[in-house]
């Protein structure tokens, strides 16, 4: 049986990344404070740098496997044995690096020897997702809800990073991936059946092909709300991005408006934790996101509380 | 050693050797195009663009958008029955692109530029600046007033914190690195 | 002293365009023991063979070599030269210096120094060859049948029909396999029943053969005309004697919910059942695992209605042991289970069916009687998207190869469809179109213009439920461009593939499986009904996909290779076997634990010198496949394989080292 104490031992090394550090401050609030309410020690990876995601796999190969092994690299000289990475985006080029490593050990040990770091792999990467459902566990985790989320009706939305490449392990099923929806279950939520969970948003396309994005975020919105869905709940800045900055222009071209808060799982998670809106930058999203939440609080409270 | 040569010289041969994936595989059942999010853009759908390289026709590839409109989803290398890597072979021919000096397309320029200030980004800094990004992306495509009404609703949220960047402390080694990886190239990596 | 004689051919210039024959010949003149050598073109021609068995004569020979291609395509030829010519048929060697040599070197020098050294080599052996002689063995002249489908019925009516008892087990309740799940048949749309329940009648009648269903072969031992097999006959709960299949056990069984394996689980049978109306032999059987009367001790329903007191709770498996001259292994094929196909929906949407469940839907006794229903709401499906390839042609997620009959089956659905359903609109999803049958390309072009069914070239990337449709996104990569159907239903051509349990059973008739795990011919081209082991043959989709008429000529080509084979008076063994020295075995069981064929056994030998009864090794020369891993594991010497002695393998190094320049 997992018990309360082994988890207050976890100690992961946290890759923020830049979008976290930016745009998506609320996902790396709401993943510190989560973590922290849970017993789960982050260490941020000392002086990381970007991992190179949307661009830097277009142009160069070698450079995308290095950018990410020099973090590999920062992140092992924490002395943890996991590093955890909450951008989609982020988790996947690490893990690339990671996957890549023996490639060409010889090269990439060069250029990281110029990068000023030395890695020759061992580190586990993760997304705190990962984290939760497989080693927190999803039981140990609905013990220390405060809250319930009430029978909400969410899109769990996957994306791309979360589940592909296809070629490095994954934790979880890449067409139809079920760790979203099972940890909303553990919130109370209930996950809508829908078939865009793991379709694309458009990702780095946002800035230099808006068009592409409202069209293809369009579609996802569509299928959600026929799905009966009230709110996305997804794992990665982008999508974030693009669901929920761009909702309005996607549902004027359609002549349709959305009103469907786009959550980060940390923030939802914060939430049955009982911890405060401010700490997990819930006011920080677009389209406004906690009337829905305060209309769905309830009272798990007092059960758990004297479990406590 | 005298055939490698050739066979490096042909479109499909520098695909091998930069993505290693082995597109002489594909069967054209065109899997890839029906799960591509964004096919309805491209100019050549990706089936096709494997079906360019088997036949090394470099400049209907490279001419075309596709590699630039191509949002790396991964979906169509998920789904190949021939385990063809269809998104490495679009970072591949990017990259032939760049290396050969192709321009991109008049409509898929703006994605090129912002990849090229993306990297730019972070080899002086070693982390993005969002913001930075964006102001040369508009400096450079002249799109200044797109996203205008965005950009200020995100800065009302205090998400766009200009003065909040912190750069990597060790931005030689970021250059040293970018150096090492970019001048593999060269040799022939 | 042995007198050798060398024969260099030149096979045409396959042999003579890389190696220089006739200085081989001249060489080989010189090496120990040899009388005679010399050259000629075509040594397997009529005038070769003269040449051989003249020069026998002339030169007193009394062994021979030929240096030519392979002995697995001449070995028979040129035995044939030394026992016509009045020695033993086993005193000729052959040295390849065809595939080993000319085919894979271009240099002639080297190419001629190797072919002579393989010629040294085969004529220091044949010196010390002895003649060797075929051992006999009685045939018992009955064929077990492995598997009741159509190719198990042919086999069995075929080789009945000459005059053999045959027995055939077949796994499930009733013979008749796959053809009997299926509605029609392609390219000429015979109803699948109608043409096979006669025959089914007719196996079902014949003296000559005993039908055991519900059966499954347990063990079989022995070889080549004495397979020692041991038979399980499941326990049917119903006195096959007495059961007159009046059918009221059925009708009054009240566990109606069971899904119908022969309906693909689209229909219900009961606890007490027969798989279908045809079924043969018509004497339902219990399926214990849902019987209440043996989860729960209630009900005997069954037993009570029995007009024939044919019901029997008691009844125990039977074990029948027999012995067999031959087998034929005729088990059939599985279907590609399609929930592993994430992106086709994980076997999750109950509107995504495969082939052979749209086939039982398409059949009037089928679970929908004849229309083309869907499963999620019962409602008739008017768009219906056939999906080919699923599992096929796919290295990711199913086998590489294609499995053959899908494009004609799916075309068979789609004029089915319309016929059923003359508004109804089939979309065929495909790659290439593979017609290559009697009348199925013309089959193919009636399905697009007479049945108006649209293909569409592309494979579809994924599909997923929108509403009370699947939607369906695939391509059309010739008109270009994204295609996105609404369908009713889709029928997915999966794949034909092994059946789950042949490599097990492949591990008990010591038969291989090829990679796919289908089980192997001897030859692909030239010994396609034949195994690696004597006696026992395959037919139909066992062997790889399948369709009927090639299945049916497949299942009466191993009826002839049975009975040509029990037509022999007895069985002749090739002599190149082991032979153990018992004076030299020590019994160490080296041999017995190496031997692949289980062809060694321990017996107790009466060793009167040392005054004792020891154990030693003993080769059952039937079983015995002349491989040589006994004399290889055997320390005190005493193994050995005849017309591959130890001492012969010796000599053959020696005169390699003789020849290789130091």
């Amino acid at each position: 049986m997992d018990s309360p104490e082994r988890h207050t031992q976890m100690r992961v090394a946290y890759y923020p990344g830049c979008s976290l550090e930016g745009t998506a401050i609320e996902f790396d609030q709401s993943c510190r404070a989560m973590c922290e309410a849970l017993g789960i020690e982050l260490v941020e990876v000392p002086d990381w740098n970007c991992c190179g995601a949307s661009s830097a796999h277009f142009v160069n190969h070698d450079l995308a496997v290095a950018l990410g092994a020099r973090n590999l690299g920062l992140a092992q000289r924490t002395g943890a044995d996991q590093v955890t990475a909450p951008c989609a985006a982020c988790y996947a080029r690490l893990k690339f690096s990671e996957y890549k490593l023996h490639e060409d050990p010889e090269r990439l040990g060069q250029m990281l020897e110029r990068g000023g770091v030395d890695y020759k792999g061992g580190l586990r990467v993760s997304s705190p997702l990962e984290l939760l459902v497989r080693d927190y566990g999803l039981e140990a985790l609905k013990e220390k809800l405060v809250q319930s989320l009430n029978g909400l009706k969410v899109a769990c939305y996957y994306g791309c990073l979360l589940v592909r490449p296809t070629e490095m392990p994954s934790f979880d099923d890449p067409e139809n991936p079920r760790s979203l929806d099972s940890l909303m279950e553990t919130l109370g939520a209930e996950p809508v059946d829908w078939a865009y969970r793991v379709e694309c948003c458009g990702g780095g396309l946002a800035l230099g092909r808006a068009d592409i994005v409202r069209k293809l975020i369009g579609d996802i919105l569509d299928n959600a709300v026929e799905a009966g869905a009230e709110c996305f709940v997804v794992a990665c800045p982008l999508c974030q991005g693009n669901l929920d900055w761009r909702q309005t222009e996607a549902g004027s071209q359609r002549g349709k408006q959305y009103n469907l808060p786009v959550y980060y799982y940390t923030q939802l998670v914060g939430w049955c934790l009982g911890l405060p809106p401010q700490r997990l930058g819930i006011e920080k999203l677009l389209t406004p996101a906690t009337t829905l939440l305060e209309r769905k609080v309830s009272g798990l409270v007092s059960q758990v509380s004297e479990g406590v | 050693m005298a055939d490698d040569k050739k066979a490096e010289k042909t479109l499909l041969g520098q695909v091998l050797a930069l993505s290693g994936v082995h597109v002489e595989n594909c069967y054209q059942c065109g899997k890839c195009t029906a799960g591509c999010p964004v096919a309805f853009e491209m100019e050549i759908p990706p089936q096709q663009m494997m079906r360019m390289v088997q036949l090394n026709l470099k400049d209907r590839a490279l001419n075309a958008n596709t590699v630039w409109v191509c949002a790396s989803c991964e979906t169509c290398s998920a789904r190949c029955p021939m385990d063809v890597k269809v998104a490495d072979v679009m970072d591949a021919l990017r990259r032939i692109a760049i290396e050969e000096g192709v321009p991109a397309p008049a409509e898929a320029r703006t994605m090129a530029v912002f990849h090229r200030e993306f990297l730019g980004g972070i080899r002086r800094w070693g982390r993005l600046n969002e913001h930075e990004l964006i102001g040369l992306y508009k400096l450079h495509t002249g799109k200044f007033m797109d996203d205008v009404g965005l950009g200020i609703r995100l800065f009302g949220k205090q998400k766009i914190r200009p003065w909040h960047f912190q750069k990597v402390k060790r931005t030689e080694d970021m250059a040293r690195l970018f150096e090492a990886a970019l001048s593999g190239e060269k040799d022939g990596h | 002293m042995p007198r050798v004689g060398v024969f260099v051919c030149q096979c045409g210039t396959n042999i003579a365009k890389s190696v220089d024959c006739a200085k081989v010949a001249e060489e080989a003149a010189k090496l120990p023991y040899v009388a005679h050598a010399a050259t000629y073109v075509y040594m397997c021609s009529s005038a070769g063979q003269q040449m051989i068995e003249d020069a026998i004569r002339e030169h007193n020979l009394s062994a021979i070599v030929v240096s030519a291609c392979t002995p697995q395509m001449h070995q028979k030829t040129f035995e044939g030269c030394t026992e016509r010519s009045g020695l033993n048929r086993y005193m000729s060697t052959m040295a390849n210096i065809r595939e080993q040599c000319s085919y894979v070197h271009k240099d002639p020098e080297l190419a001629t120094q190797k072919a002579l050294e393989l010629t040294a080599m085969a004529a220091a052996k044949a010196a010390r060859d002895e003649p060797l002689f075929q051992s006999e063995a009685p045939i018992n002249r009955k064929a077990l049948i492995v598997g009741g489908g159509v190719a198990g019925i042919q086999a069995a009516l075929d080789i009945a029909e000459a005059g053999y008892e045959v027995t055939v087990v077949e796994k499930t309740p009733s013979i008749g396999g796959r053809m009997s799940q299926f509605d029609k048949t392609f390219p000429t749309l015979d109803c699948s029943a109608c043409i096979l329940t006669p025959k089914m009648v007719e196996a079902y009648q014949n003296p000559n053969i005993r039908l055991l269903t519900y059966a499954e072969v347990e063990q079989v031992g022995g070889f080549v005309g004495n397979f020692e097999v041991k038979i399980r006959k499941h326990a049917r709960s119903v006195d096959e004697e007495k059961c007159t299949g009046c059918g009221s056990c059925w009708e009054k069984c009240p566990q109606k919910k069971i899904p119908s394996e022969y309906d693909e689980q689209l229909g219900p049978r009961t606890a007490i059942y027969v798989p279908f109306p045809q079924a043969v032999p018509l004497v339902p059987v219990i399926d214990r695992e849902n019987c209440l009367k043996f989860l729960k001790d209630r009900c005997g329903v069954c037993q009570k209605v029995c007009p024939a007191n044919a019901v029997d709770y008691t009844q125990e498996d039977e074990i029948i042991e027999d012995t067999f001259g031959a087998i034929v292994v005729a088990t059939g094929f599985d279907v590609w289970d399609h929930s592993d196909y994430g992106e086709y929906g994980a076997g999750q949407i109950p509107d995504v069916i495969s082939g052979i469940q749209f086939e039982r839907m398409l059949n009037l006794s089928g679970p929908t009687h004849g229309k083309v229903l869907r499963p999620s709401d019962g409602k008739e499906a008017k768009t219906v998207v056939f999906v080919q390839c699923a599992g096929s042609r796919d290295d990711q997620h199913g086998y590489p190869y294609c499995s053959k009959v899908c494009c004609m089956y799916t075309a068979k659905h789609a004029i089915l469809l319309r016929e059923k359903a003359p508004d109804a609109q089939a979309y065929i999803f495909y790659i290439d179109i593979r017609a290559t049958g009697k009348g199925y390309e013309e089959f193919i072009r009636d399905a697009q213009r007479k049945y108006g069914a649209q293909y569409i070239r592309g494979r579809v990337s994924r599909m997923f439920r929108q509403g009370d449709k699947v939607r369906v996104f695939g391509v059309d990569t010739l008109g270009g461009g994204q295609v996105k159907i609404d369908a009713d239903l889709v029928v997915l051509a999966t794949a034909i593939e092994p059946r789950h349990d042949a490599k097990a059973l492949s591990q008990l008739l010591g038969i291989g499986c090829d990679n796919n795990g289908f089980f192997n011919e001897a030859h692909p081209k030239l010994a396609p009904v034949d195994t690696m082991s004597a006696g026992i043959y395959i037919a139909g989709a066992a062997q790889f996909a399948r369709d009927i008429p090639d299945t049916v000529a497949m299942a009466s080509a191993t009826a002839a290779k049975v009975v040509g084979l029990f037509s022999k008076e007895k069985l002749l063994s090739e002599p190149s076997v082991a032979n153990c020295d018992v004076n030299l075995c020590s019994g160490c069981r080296a041999c017995y634990v190496t031997c692949p064929y289980d062809a060694i056994e321990m017996t107790e030998h009466d060793d009167r010198a040392a005054r004792m009864t020891r154990m030693v090794a003993c080769v059952n020369e039937n079983l015995c496949h002349g491989c040589g891993a006994c004399s290889g594991a055997c320390r005190s010497g005493a193994m050995t394989l005849r017309a591959f002695t130890d001492n012969q393998i010796e000599a053959q190094v020696e005169a390699l080292c003789e020849l290789v320049p130091a």
